[in-house]
This record gives structure tokens, sequence and C-alpha cells, in this order.
């Protein structure tokens, strides 16, 4: 257990020494900044718009996180070693994950709603879309795994990874921006969607891991 | 009048499957030229 | 019954008597595809107009089964890649591999196809419909797979990877499926109806079950030749790596 956490940690440490963190929310809000000049400054427009664009441009902020993930690792011998430590593999891999959720995602997360009123959603509406985040970016990060950890050592894998995530990445966008849209208008439950977001997040959670372990153990041999 | 889209969607499949099939013909013969040229060269080697 | 044809996978499980069988069985199975597909071809030029949609309803004869063969394809590549991952048999990747491309040109079509029937219907050279949309992440699954396989040089890891991706991804289709369903029928425009299937009497039906078994004969003919092709190719590399045999 203590492995676990200490793995966990290490990766957060470093991912906010190296940045990665402050680059993926610059990002996010460089995009939102981008929106209106490509789609002319109407407020209505833009509110319409947003709770489909938050997610796009989250899950590709997403993405370009990951392809760091193990990709560093796999360089410097360091993935060599965590195959020896004394856990099992796919729990390493869980940490990694968990420490790169609580580094880099959950500011993205919370950085979403500052970019929401960006795009001039109300305030008030601001926790569902951040309550639908919270519960899907869990799939988001396990299933964009899968496309790092299968496109590890490939030189420049980062487009292979997103070729390979992006039909993942389909069911969690669709459902998402579903239970953003639905928490923008009043009178919609919005409860049934977050019950889908969280269902593929377990799911996803109960999958990925092997998967993952499965392709770094085929890269390292 | 909608015989335009009949040809199109005839004449793509056409373009696509029997592209396919003639590239796939010529990856075959390629590797089996490559394979035999590979085992003629050895024999000759092992003339020699 | 099944430890025959467990015996029957063993003994082709050697590349050479693989090869041996695949050369007898290849153009027998490329003349029944031609065969089929021409009776096929004859059966659709004799197909009535539909009332509704005129002649260009024989669109989907081809639309229909290349859209069944994108699926077929990538169950294929999944039961290959099971057979390869966890019954070890070697020409499990080898099949997959083969069938990845055909598989692609298949959902290629499918795509072209559908829209190219749908353009005189809605007056749109594409609308994000519930199959149409399922057929387009269908054929960017199909591109990642390929392009798996060829970013990774060494062969063994990106066998290992490419079925990993096969399996996972398969899992992943019918999610896809229901998803898109789903989205389709919350964001329906009024205007636009969907891709209307025709009264499937038989006049219709047997034509396009022909058309169905042409491709799928057409697929496992063109899969078979890659197979063989592949074969070769395995054991070029084999060769390459091992350099020059040691002479005397």
């Amino acid at each position: 257990m203590r492995i676990f956490a200490a793995i966990c940690s290490q990766h957060m440490h470093l991912s906010w020494r190296s940045g990665q963190t402050m680059l993926a929310v610059s990002f996010l809000f460089i995009a939102i900044t981008l929106l209106p000049f490509g789609l002319g400054p109407e407020l209505n427009l833009l509110r319409a718009l947003a709770p489909g664009l938050l997610w796009v441009v989250l899950a590709i902020s997403l993405l370009t996180g990951l392809e760091r993930l193990f990709q560093a690792d796999y360089e410097d011998g360091t993935l060599d070693r965590l195959l020896l430590v004394p856990l099992a593999f796919e729990a390493v891999v869980l940490a990694k994950l968990l420490g790169h959720y609580l580094a880099l995602v959950l500011p993205l997360i919370l950085a979403v709603p500052l970019a929401g009123l960006l795009l001039n959603i109300e305030a008030a509406r601001l926790p569902v879309l951040l309550a639908a985040m919270l519960c899907g970016s869990p799939a988001l990060v396990l299933l964009g795994g899968i496309g790092a950890s299968l496109a590890v050592s490939v030189r420049r894998g980062g487009l292979l990874t997103v070729l390979i995530a992006m039909p993942f990445y389909v069911p969690v966008l669709i459902f998402g921006a579903a239970a953003a849209r639905a928490g923008l208008e009043t009178g919609v439950a919005v409860g049934p969607y977050l019950g889908i977001l969280a269902a593929l997040s377990a799911a996803s959670l109960l999958l990925a891991p092997f998967a993952i372990a499965a392709a770094l153990r085929s890269a390292l041999r | 009048m909608y015989d335009i889209y009949i040809y199109a969607s005839y004449g793509v499949t056409a373009v696509l499957l029997g592209g396919l099939i003639i590239v796939s013909f010529r990856q075959l013969s390629k590797a089996r030229r490559q394979v035999f040229a590979l085992e003629a060269g050895e024999l000759k080697k092992e003339d020699a | 019954m099944l430890k025959a044809l467990e015996n029957i996978s063993a003994f082709y499980a050697n590349p050479t008597r693989f090869m041996a069988l695949a050369r007898q069985v290849h153009r027998p199975l490329w003349a029944l595809a031609i065969g089929v597909l021409a009776y096929g071809l004859y059966r659709v030029a004799y197909v009535p107009a539909d009332y509704q949609q005129g002649d260009s309803v024989r669109i989907m004869f081809v639309h229909v089964p290349a859209a069944w063969m994108s699926l077929f394809g990538y169950s294929f590549i999944f039961i290959a890649s099971v057979t390869a991952l966890i019954f070890r048999h070697p020409l499990g990747h080898v099949a997959a591999r083969a069938a990845a491309p055909v598989g692609a040109v298949f959902t290629l079509l499918a795509l072209i196809t559908g829209s190219l029937w749908g353009q005189p219907m809605w007056g749109t050279w594409w609308v994000w419909d519930a199959r149409l949309t399922s057929v387009l992440v269908l054929f960017f699954i199909y591109l990642g797979y390929i392009a798996l396989w060829q970013a990774i040089d060494e062969p063994t890891r990106a066998a290992r990877a490419a079925s990993i991706l096969a399996i996972v991804g398969f899992i992943n289709v019918p999610i896809v499926k229901f998803s898109v369903d789903w989205w389709n029928t919350l964001h329906q425009p009024a205007s636009v109806s969907r891709l209307a299937r025709p009264a499937l009497h038989a006049d219709f039906l047997y034509p396009l079950l022909i058309m169905g078994a042409g491709f799928l004969v057409l697929f496992l003919a063109l899969t078979l030749t890659r197979m063989q092709m592949e074969v070769l190719r395995q054991r070029l590399r084999a060769r390459a790596r091992k350099g020059e045999p040691p002479h005397v």
C-alpha cells in the first residue's frame, strides 16, 4: 500500500515540476480563447455550444498530457524498474494514473468552470458541468492511457495515441456533453447521465489497467 | 435521374475493391519473388 | 468435434503446412467469390425499382453488404487476435494483420456508398445519422489498428500490441453503437429521415443476401491472399534477422 502511494506521489511531483499541469491548463484557455475568433462573439451561440466544446477541448488537453505519461519513464528506464516493484504491475499502473489524475486532470477540470464563464455559461449551472466532468474524466484518463501505453516507444507517437483513443472517447463525449447540456436547462434530470458517465468510468477502471499493463509489459520485453 | 449516383456507387465499389485485389496480389507475388530469390541465393552460396 | 478442430488448427499452425493448404484452396475460393458476385449482380440488375426511392435503391445492394463486411471484418480480427494471444496459435496474428486492410476498405466503401445513397434523398453529402456515424467511428478504429501495426518495428511486439488493441477495441464497438444510436435519437432533425430501408420482401431480400454472401466470400478470398503474403514476409524478416547461414 505504501508503495502504491509512493509511486503515485512521485508521479504527481514530477508532473508539477515539469510544468505539465501549467501547460495543459494553458492549452485549455488558449483553445477557449480562440473559439470566439472562429465562431463570433455572440454570447448566445457560445453558450449553446459551450458544453460540447468544453468536453472536446478537455479531451484533447488530456490526450496531449497522456502522451508524455509513459514515454518519459520508458525512455529513462523507470518503467523497467517499476516492473520489479513488489506490487502487481496493474496496481503500479493504477498508481501512476492516479498520480497523473491528481496532478494534471483535476486542475484541468477545476479550470473548466472558469472557461465556462468565458463562454457565457451562468454561474449557477457550473456545478453540474463540474460534476459531469468529474464523473467522466476517469474514463478519459484510463482509456487514453490505453492509447498511450500501446504507442509507447513509437517515435512521435502522440498522433497514434490520439487515433487509438478517439473511438474510445466517443461514448464518454456523447454522454458527457449531454449531461452538461441537460445541466444548462432547467427541469431536465441530470442524474441518469451522471450515472452513465460513472458507469463508463467504472468499467474503464476494471478493464484498462489490465490492457495498459499488458501493453507496457509487451513494450519492455 | 438518380442514375449518376448508382453508377458512381458501383464505380467506387469496383475501383476500391479492384484496387485492393490488385494491390494484394501484387504484394503476394512480390513476396514470393523475394523469398524465391533469397532461397535461390542461399542454394548458390552452398554450392560455391 | 472440438478435439477435431483443435487437432486441425494445431496441424495448420505450422506455416509451411498452412501455405500448402492455402495454395490448394486459393483458386477455388476466388472462383467461388467471382461466381457468387456475378450472380448477385445479375440478380440486382433485375430487381424492380422501389416505389419510394426509384432506382437508387440499387445502391443498397452494395452499401448494406459493405457495412456487414466492415462489422464482420472487425469480428474476424477480434477472433484472430484472441486465438493468437490466448490460445497462442501463431497464425492468429497473420490472419488479423491480413484482414485489417480488407475490413477497412469495406468500411470506406460503406461510407462512400452511404453518402451517395443519401445525397439524392436528403440533398446533402453527409448526415450524422446513427448508422453512418457508427461506421465512421469504426473506420477510425480500423485506421488506428493498421497504424499500430505499421508504427512498431519489431514484429512480435507489434503483434502483441495489435492484438491487445483489437480485443479492447472490440469491447468498445457495442458501446459506441449504443451511444451513437442514443445520441442520434436525441438530435434527430425534423427534416431528415433516416436511411429508409425499403420493405424487405423476397424481391429485395434475396439479391441482398446473395450480394452479402458474395462480399463475404470475397473478404475470405482477399484475406487468404494476404495471409499468404504475410507468412512470406514473416519468412523474409526472419532470414534478414538471422543473417547469412554459416558455411562450412
